[in-house]
């Protein structure tokens, strides 16, 4: 009976559309949405709002104000505006995490995929590199790496990238590896599919679940670890702004100014959140068995 | 006699394993004759899904040759392969893992066609896909369904369909039915029956239900551990049963006849040994009643009567 009914409204839409159908019905993912996109145009207009010179600029006369009219989110000690200061390392933060997204992504995805699909020798070898890589925490990893290279945003974008591309290649791999011997694929093999069209076809949507939920997840994390990173000194260098730096260099004076604290906390715990929905969204999204 | 359509010369296939080669087919010869149907009978594990896939080049094979229309297709190159998958294909034994989840069955059944470029006009595909989907009958408002919303039945006639696009000479039926109870079995049965009146198509159907491949074939073969027991024709191999295992699985079936409950059956004991570095000769010897000192040594296939064979020392 359902059957009946919902034959006629999805017989117009491609399996993309449905996806899309299927991703707008999800609330919490449409806020998901809604969060990030208020997020990402907030930090693009950003010059719109308020000039660079805002962030640097000392104003000792209002230091510690609490945030009022003039000072959206208050001063710090140096008197710089807290929010101009948010506004331009949103900037830092969350670009930085989707490129480290990125870059780990693409690699990880070639790497895993190519050791699940070839197997044998390519898998031995592929596999014990991640191993290695996995055998050392990743946010030690990375302030090793950052270390080597020296700060610097492009070199802690590569060296959180280099960090999370075992996790990236495993995910991958397990996807590919279980989907590489089901009958589907053999029955694409039969009529003469060649491997890169079994893998486009079959595999990765098939597979492309917990690959995007961990992609997202990874991308909340690692706006944290930027932020980690930050906070530790091994980021990005104050007086440059970045949410985690910004927490790091007031927290001399988080106790008596919770503020300083809390606002460029809230605004990390919003971007990881608002990415995490979207992924458990798109996961959903992309399984046919989910309703319609 | 012609060409037979598909025939296999001293086919095997073994895989390597930790422990050493598992011998998976050993020394299959078989001829399928255009529009006929050869059944392929035996326990699970004896081999008879990996012949079926070794013939499709779904697994390379170790040595041998498979012949289509006299050419041995072992030798082609993935171009030349190309062109003969067309009229070779294959109908898997279960209707839920063989049939892409995220596709529609409109896509599944046209994606043979897309992939293999014989029909390039969108609007031809889709007319081609509603032939098929009539002659497998499924209604035509079943197009934009996924799998898993339609039943095993349904399922299969997909799968089939599937297979059909291409205008197939040859199809592999690795247990098409046993997924299914029984009733859609028989639709099933029937239909592949039907679409080879039509198409003189050839099957191999592979099969472990003595009655369902009794009901559809022209020549079953029996294997036991990668190795051809018994090669007949249907009626042959039922009335005249020569090889012990064959035998004892015709003395498995159940019977409804109350009188020849009585009669003592041929009871087989002990198991299955290991297919991993077999000894030579009968791999049937250590379990059978019969067996000589010779049956440890060989085996070779007799022709005991025109179109009967029998590798056993003793037939």
């Amino acid at each position: 009976m359902s059957l009946g009914k919902a034959k006629k409204s999805l017989s117009e839409y491609s399996t993309g559309e449905l996806v899309m159908f299927r991703f707008r019905k999800n609330k919490l993912a449409m806020f998901g949405v809604v969060l990030l996109a208020v997020i990402v145009v907030t930090i693009l207009i950003a010059p719109l709002i308020s000039s660079y010179d805002a962030v640097v600029q000392m104003n000792m006369a209002d230091r510690f104000q609490s945030p009022n009219a003039k000072y959206l989110f208050g001063t710090d000690e140096f008197g710089r505006d807290l929010f101009a200061r948010i506004l331009y390392g949103g900037r830092i933060s969350m670009f930085a995490s989707l490129a480290v997204i990125g870059i780990a992504f693409v690699i990880g995805a070639i790497m895993g995929g190519a050791a699940g699909y070839l197997g044998g020798k390519v898998d031995t070898v592929l596999m014990r590199a991640v191993d290695v890589l996995m055998a050392v925490p990743s946010v030690l990893l990375a302030m090793a790496i950052i270390t080597a290279l020296g700060n610097g945003v492009w070199k802690l974008i590569i060296a959180l990238a280099v960090s999370q591309v075992a996790r990236f290649a495993r995910t991958v791999r397990a996807s590919v590896l279980t989907l590489r011997n089901v009958e589907y694929v053999e029955a694409a093999r039969c009529f003469g599919a060649s491997s890169l069209k079994i893998i486009l076809k079959h595999i990765l949507p098939n597979g492309i679940g917990p690959i995007i939920v961990s992609a997202t997840i990874t991308l909340g994390q690692t706006i944290l670890s930027i932020s980690s990173m930050g906070y530790l000194g091994l980021g990005v260098a104050s007086p440059t702004p970045e949410w985690g730096t910004i927490i790091s260099e007031n927290k001399m004076n988080i106790g008596t100014y919770p503020y300083l604290g809390l606002i460029p906390g809230i605004c990390i715990c919003l971007a990881v959140m608002a990415v995490n929905f979207i992924g458990d969204g798109l996961r959903d999204a992309f399984d046919p068995k989910t309703k319609n | 006699m012609s060409v037979p359509l598909i025939e296999t010369v001293n086919l095997k296939k073994y895989f390597k394993t930790g422990k050493g080669m598992l011998h998976a087919v050993e020394e299959v010869n078989l001829k399928i004759e255009e529009g006929k149907t050869l059944g392929v009978v035996g326990e699970s594990g004896c081999g008879k899904s990996t012949l079926g896939r070794t013939i499709l080049r779904l697994h390379p094979a170790t040595s041998g040759q498979v012949l289509y229309k006299g050419e041995d297709i072992l030798k082609y190159s993935k171009k030349e392969m190309r062109k003969v998958n067309v009229n070779m294909q294959m109908v898997f034994q279960d209707p839920y893992s063989s049939l892409d989840p995220r596709m529609s069955v409109r896509g599944l059944i046209s994606e043979p066609l897309e992939t293999c470029g014989t029909i390039k006009d969108k609007k031809e595909i889709g007319r081609h896909v509603e032939e098929i989907m009539e002659l497998c009958g499924l209604p035509a408002n079943h197009a934009n369904l996924y799998p898993h919303e339609l039943d095993g039945g349904l399922r299969q006639r997909v799968g089939l369909a599937r297979a059909m696009t291409l205008d197939p000479k040859f199809i592999v039926c690795d247990e098409p039915v046993s997924a299914l109870d029984v009733s859609i079995q028989a639709q099933i049965l029937n239909l592949l029956m039907d679409l080879q009146e039509q198409k003189k198509l050839s099957y191999m159907f592979i099969t472990h239900d003595l009655c369902v491949v009794k009901h559809i074939s022209d020549e079953i073969m029996v294997m036991y551990m990668g190795q051809v027991v018994e090669r007949a024709e249907t009626d042959e191999l039922f009335a005249h049963p020569a090889h012990p295992y064959t035998k004892a699985l015709l003395a498995a079936i159940p019977t409804i006849d109350l009188s020849s409950r009585k009669k003592e059956r041929f009871v087989l004991t002990g198991e299955v040994s290991n297919p991993i570095n077999p000894e030579p000769g009968c791999r049937f010897a250590h379990r059978c009643p019969y067996a000589t000192a010779k049956c440890r040594e060989d085996n070779a296939p007799r022709e005991i009567s025109p179109g009967h064979f029998v590798a056993c020392n003793l037939c």
